[in-house]
């Protein structure tokens, strides 16, 4: 993978990290203001934009947890793991956006 | 039942490997007031609490704990990728070395190995709420000392990531300790077990 694709890996993880993030902070909020409807609702907004970006950056980069990585090839086993330094012009794993994350490129919306 | 997500909650990507700074952050992965002894101990006190928020908040601070321990161990690893044996002998990282390689093993930054009696679960929710509280703060602590002798911001900004989130859980365990003196005889709060004594 090219540098240029590894950063638009790293913004599209990043945006998703961000929004699950917010999803985190609103369920430990909820815990202790179980009856508070804006942060139920907000938590509801964020799921559903982590989905939407999960889908994105599972259709482009690889699996983020194994019950998606299907298909022919077993991708799951793909590299980078996240405790891999990755360098600024690439270094990264097996996986290609051509493989889909479904396995194939028809899955990829 | 846990679920793995192949990244990490918050980014870590250290270009510069230092071994000494290394030494020092070890000790939030097994040290006494590490990311290991908080998941353990928030996940291992759940069962005894006796109110729904209480088992919420225990389980979920516990998870994201896991995820700080990920975190440590991939500071931890990326510090110390590609040394050379004079990094390794002139940083202080060389006793570590001789046992561990650059393998990830929860230990102090004094080199003590973790033990199960950094943590406390003492089956009841007063006690083990004031345990978790005093937790949050010595990590914290902890923190602030490994953030005033590190300059590289590649590691700084996870850090203070991980050092944030100390104080949200100080919070949301102050909020705890709150719903559980709630259902309380503001009389006797601290003279009984109310998971034990009915």
């Amino acid at each position: 993978m090219n540098a240029c694709a590894m950063d638009d890996r790293r913004k599209l993880l990043m945006k998703l990290s961000a929004c699950q993030f917010a999803q985190y902070e609103l369920v430990l909020f909820l815990d202790t203001h179980p009856n508070c409807a804006e942060a139920m609702e907000a938590l509801n907004m964020h799921r559903a934009n982590a989905i939407r970006l999960r889908d994105e950056y599972e259709c482009k980069y690889g699996p983020l947890s194994n019950p998606k990585a299907n298909g022919k090839h077993w991708c799951w086993t793909c590299d980078p793991w996240p405790w891999e330094y990755i360098s600024p012009n690439g270094g990264c794993g097996c996986f290609t956006p051509s493989m889909g994350a479904r396995g194939s490129k028809g899955a990829c919306r | 039942m846990w679920s793995y997500e192949k990244k990490l909650q918050y980014p870590v990507n250290i270009k510069n490997p230092n071994p000494k700074l290394a030494q020092m952050i070890i000790s939030q992965y097994g040290g006494p007031d590490g990311e290991l002894g908080a998941s353990m101990r928030y996940l291992s006190q759940r069962y005894a609490m006796p109110y729904a928020e209480l088992k919420a908040i225990l389980t979920d601070i516990g998870t994201e704990e896991l995820g700080h321990l990920e975190m440590i161990g991939a500071i931890v690893h990326q510090l110390t990728r590609n040394l050379s044996r004079e990094q390794i002998m002139n940083s202080g990282f060389a006793p570590y070395y001789v046992d561990h390689t650059a393998g990830i093993y929860p230990a102090a930054a004094s080199g003590v190995p973790w033990t199960a009696a950094y943590m406390q679960s003492k089956g009841d929710p007063i006690t083990d709420l004031h345990e978790n509280l005093a937790a949050e703060q010595k990590a914290r602590t902890t923190y602030d000392n490994i953030l005033r002798m590190c300059d590289d911001p590649d590691v700084r900004d996870p850090i203070k990531f991980l050092r944030a989130r100390e104080i949200v859980h100080y919070q949301r365990f102050g909020e705890a300790l709150r719903l559980t003196t709630d259902r309380l005889d503001e009389r006797n709060f601290y003279a009984f077990n109310p998971a034990f004594d009915k």
